[in-house]
């Protein structure tokens, strides 16, 4: 909760900037939030290049029209918001046999220490595309964002319930296709 | 996050834990920043165009609804004040030979003095309204 306020308001401060300087104060919102929106991004898309276009779609939306950022209530999640409909809008025009299999589109830290991290990190990401996307962004929104169902609820336009019982399903699903992959490794 | 003693809560807080952690392991690529800026300032100085477009557009149809009168006057007070051409004149002298059975010098200077008569009482009748 209090990350999102928080968030919320340094992301305020960044539209008032960019209501007084323009395009040039767009660094700023997007230094404070385009890893955590690629991130969302590409658990929908499941595409780091698709996840990329719809950040900056959604980046230059707010240029055009950051008085509706600027006079949200939320506009951290008013964000989060903006760039779930916009990779939406991506997975839905894209064919299906562009889904791509593997995690070869993925851009990753290279502070990786061992090998055997990198490999959880690895699963942990084919786990979560396999999941059916309404069930991953509500994992994305409560473990990344740090957000209450409530909060997943009003961002996601579903009831709090909803946000809490799809969470409930993808972890297990989650911890099953973790636990295998473990089972396998071990075989 | 809490941790529990509970063996069920524990593995889910370590499922918690990796997936955090997975999370903060995928960045944007490095071109992206650059091209999303450049994209904002290219759509900023097209939004700038547009409008400077749109006002100059709206300038010049102000500056025609301005001027459409004045032009249609001036048309009407030239069109009245015109002096006909030598062709013209020499037409109607023509005309006017063939009519009165007259040689055509003749026809020429009545032509000439009708033209003169005409203007005299245009300037009269403007000068009459500009007193009134």
């Amino acid at each position: 909760m209090a990350v999102t306020t928080d968030l919320s308001e340094r992301v305020r401060q960044c539209a008032e900037h960019i209501a007084e300087h323009g395009a040039a104060a767009l660094a700023g919102l997007y230094d404070l939030t385009a890893e955590r929106l690629t991130r969302l991004a590409v658990a929908i898309t499941r595409n780091q290049h698709d996840a990329e276009d719809a950040v900056q779609a959604t980046l230059i939306k707010v240029l055009a029209n950051n008085a509706a950022l600027l006079h949200s209530k939320t506009p951290w999640p008013y964000l989060l918001r903006m760039v779930r409909n916009e990779a939406l809008v991506i997975l839905r025009k894209r064919k299906k046999w562009s889904i791509l299999d593997g995690l070869s589109d993925l851009l990753t830290r290279r502070n990786v220490d061992t090998l055997e991290q990198e490999e959880s990190m690895k699963a942990v990401w084919t786990a979560l595309r396999r999941l059916p996307t309404d069930q991953c962004e509500v994992v994305v929104l409560k473990i990344w964002e740090d957000m209450t169902f409530a909060e997943i609820g009003s961002t996601l336009g579903i009831p709090a319930t909803t946000a809490a019982s799809r969470y409930r399903y993808a972890t297990l699903k989650l911890e099953q296709m973790l636990r295998s992959h473990d089972y396998e490794e071990v075989k | 996050m809490t941790t529990s003693s509970n063996p069920q809560n524990q593995d889910s807080d370590d499922l918690v834990r990796l997936i955090r952690d997975a999370g903060d392991w995928v960045i944007p690529s490095e071109q992206l920043r650059t091209t999303t800026l450049q994209q904002a300032r290219d759509y900023q100085s097209d939004k700038r165009w547009e409008r400077n477009a749109f006002q100059l557009g709206w300038g010049i149809l102000v500056a025609a609804c301005l001027l459409l009168p004045v032009a249609d006057r001036l048309d009407s007070w030239m069109s009245e004040t015109r002096i006909p051409n030598s062709k013209e004149v020499e037409a109607a002298a023509l005309k006017l030979s063939q009519e009165r059975h007259q040689d055509l010098g003749t026809s020429t200077s009545e032509v000439y003095m009708r033209i003169r008569e005409e203007q005299a009482e245009l300037f009269r009748t403007s000068r009459d309204k500009e007193s009134n």
